[in-house]
C-alpha cells in the first residue's frame, strides 16, 4: 500500500499504461494509485484516446470475396432464435427509436420500406411512451403491425439496474410474458417476439424482480402523424 | 442508399437484427480489415483476425459507450485488440511490423480526409512530424503489443531509451489532441 506511486510517478508511466504494454509490479503499483486519484485518471483516460485514435489513421484494405458472408455466418451461428424473428423493419425501428422521437420513427421506416416493401406498414406503426406510476417517460415502446409480431423497446435508463420483465395484453385481462431483460449502467434498446396470446398488443407492462409493476403503456396507433413526418 | 447512423447500426445490431448486422459488416469491413492486414501482414490470418473482431463487436454491442468515443473508434480498437492477441498467440510476431503508422500518403484519402474530425487531422499531422525512432517504437506497442523491454530488443537499444521514445511520442500526440482546447465533437466528456 504505502509502496503506490505518486502522480509524477504514475504519469510517467500512463503512456504505457494507455497502450496496455505496462506489466507486472508497475502497472500494480500505478493502479493503486489510480484508484485513488482523479487527475492522474483523467490524464490516463485523455492518452487512452490517443491510442484509440491510432488505429483509425490505418489505410483501408479491401477483404477478400466472400469476406461479409462468411463474417455473418460466424455472427449467425451464435445467434439466440427469437432474434432471427425479428423483421426487415427492425433497423428501421431500433434506429428510429436510438433517435427517440415518433416522428423520426415514421420517417425512418418510411425510408427503409421504401427500398424493399409496400409502404402499408409504415401506416400502421404503433408507438408509445412508457411511464412509471406517477407518469415519467422511461422510454418508448413500438410495435409494426406487420406479418411479424414484434415490440421494440428503448429504455432512457432511469431504472433502476436489476433483472426485469416485459408482459403484455390483448384486449383481455390476461398477461402473457414477453421477455425478459436487465437494466445496466447505460440505456437499453431491446427487441422481442410476441406471443400470439398476447396479439394485438395492446398494454405492456415492466415488472421487477419483486413483482411489482414498475411502468406500463398503452398502445395507440400514429399512423396518421406519419405523413406529417 | 444506407443513411442510418453508425450509433442507431450499432443498435439495431445489440437487438439481433439480421439487416443491421450486414449493414454493419458492409460499413466496416473495409476499416477493420485494412487494420487487421496491417497488424498481421498477412492475408488469411488478417480475414480471421477481422472476422473475430466483428463477432465480438456483435458480442458486445449493447456495451458500447458513445461518451467514450465513436463507434468507427471502439471498433477499431477491438480489432487492435483482437489482433495483439493473435500475435501473441501465433508463432511468431512479423519481423517488420506491417502494422508501422501510416506516412502520410496512406490512410483514407481525401474526400475521406473532408469527413475525418478535425482532432483525427491533428493527430495525422503531429504523426507526420514525429522522430522516426520515436514513430517506430510507439508503432511497435501500439500495433504489436511490445513492452518497452521487448521495443528496446526489436530495434538493439536500452529499455530505458526504448521506454523514453514511447512516451515522448505520446506526449507529443496527447498534446497534438489538446491543442485548440477540443476533445472533438464526437460528443466525449
Ligand atoms: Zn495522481
Amino acid at each position: 500500500m504505502s509502496s503506490a506511486y505518486t502522480c509524477v510517478e504514475t504519469r510517467a508511466r500512463a503512456p504505457e499504461m494507455a497502450l496496455d504494454v505496462l506489466g507486472g509490479t508497475e502497472r500494480a503499483e500505478a493502479l493503486e494509485h489510480l484508484g485513488s486519484c482523479a487527475v492522474c485518471r483523467s490524464y490516463l483516460a485523455e492518452l487512452t484516446e490517443v491510442v484509440d485514435a491510432l488505429p483509425v489513421l490505418i489505410a483501408e484494405a479491401d477483404p477478400p470475396v466472400g469476406f461479409e458472408r462468411r463474417t455473418l455466418e460466424r455472427m449467425g451461428a451464435a445467434e439466440p432464435r427469437w432474434r432471427r424473428r425479428v423483421g426487415r423493419t427492425a433497423v428501421a425501428l431500433i434506429a428510429a427509436l436510438a433517435v427517440g422521437a415518433a416522428a423520426s420513427i415514421v420517417r425512418v421506416v418510411g425510408v427503409r420500406l421504401a427500398e424493399s416493401e409496400p409502404p402499408r406498414v409504415a401506416a400502421t406503426v404503433t408507438e408509445a411512451r412508457l411511464v412509471d406510476r406517477d407518469g415519467s417517460p422511461l422510454g418508448s415502446v413500438v410495435v409494426p403491425t406487420g406479418s411479424e409480431h414484434v415490440v421494440f423497446v428503448a429504455l432512457d435508463g432511469s431504472l433502476p439496474r436489476g433483472a426485469y420483465t416485459l408482459d403484455g395484453r390483448d384486449d383481455s385481462r390476461v398477461w402473457s410474458h414477453v421477455h425478459r431483460f436487465d437494466v445496466g449502467r447505460s440505456a437499453a434498446h431491446f427487441a422481442a417476439a410476441i406471443p400470439d396470446s398476447a396479439w394485438p398488443l395492446r398494454v405492456v407492462r415492466v415488472v421487477d424482480a419483486s413483482g411489482s409493476t414498475v411502468a406500463r403503456s398503452a398502445l395507440h396507433p400514429v399512423g396518421a402523424a406519419a405523413r406529417a413526418g | 442508399m444506407w443513411s442510418v447512423s453508425d450509433d442507431a447500426l450499432l443498435a439495431g445490431l445489440a437487438a439481433g437484427d439480421p439487416d443491421a448486422a450486414a449493414a454493419f459488416v458492409e460499413r466496416f469491413q473495409r476499416r477493420v480489415y485494412g487494420l487487421a492486414l496491417a497488424i498481421i501482414g498477412e492475408p488469411r490470418a488478417a480475414e480471421e483476425v477481422a472476422r473475430e473482431a466483428f463477432v465480438r463487436v456483435w458480442r458486445h454491442a449493447s456495451t458500447y459507450d458513445p461518451r467514450r468515443g465513436t463507434v468507427p473508434t471502439w471498433v477499431l480498437s477491438i480489432c487492435r485488440s483482437v489482433a495483439i492477441e493473435h500475435l501473441a498467440l501465433g508463432p511468431g510476431r512479423p519481423l517488420d511490423p506491417a502494422g508501422t503508422l501510416p506516412a502520410d500518403d496512406t490512410g483514407g484519402g481525401p474526400e475521406e480526409a473532408a469527413t475525418m474530425g478535425d482532432d483525427i487531422v491533428r493527430l495525422r499531422d503531429a504523426l507526420d512530424h514525429l522522430p522516426p525512432d520515436e514513430r517506430r517504437a510507439l508503432s511497435l506497442a501500439e500495433f504489436q503489443g511490445l513492452t518497452a523491454a521487448e521495443v528496446g530488443a526489436r530495434v538493439g537499444v536500452p529499455v530505458f531509451t526504448a521506454q523514453s521514445r514511447i512516451r515522448a511520442a505520446m506526449l507529443r500526440l496527447h498534446s497534438a489532441l489538446a491543442r485548440e482546447g477540443g476533445r472533438g465533437e464526437g460528443g466525449r466528456a
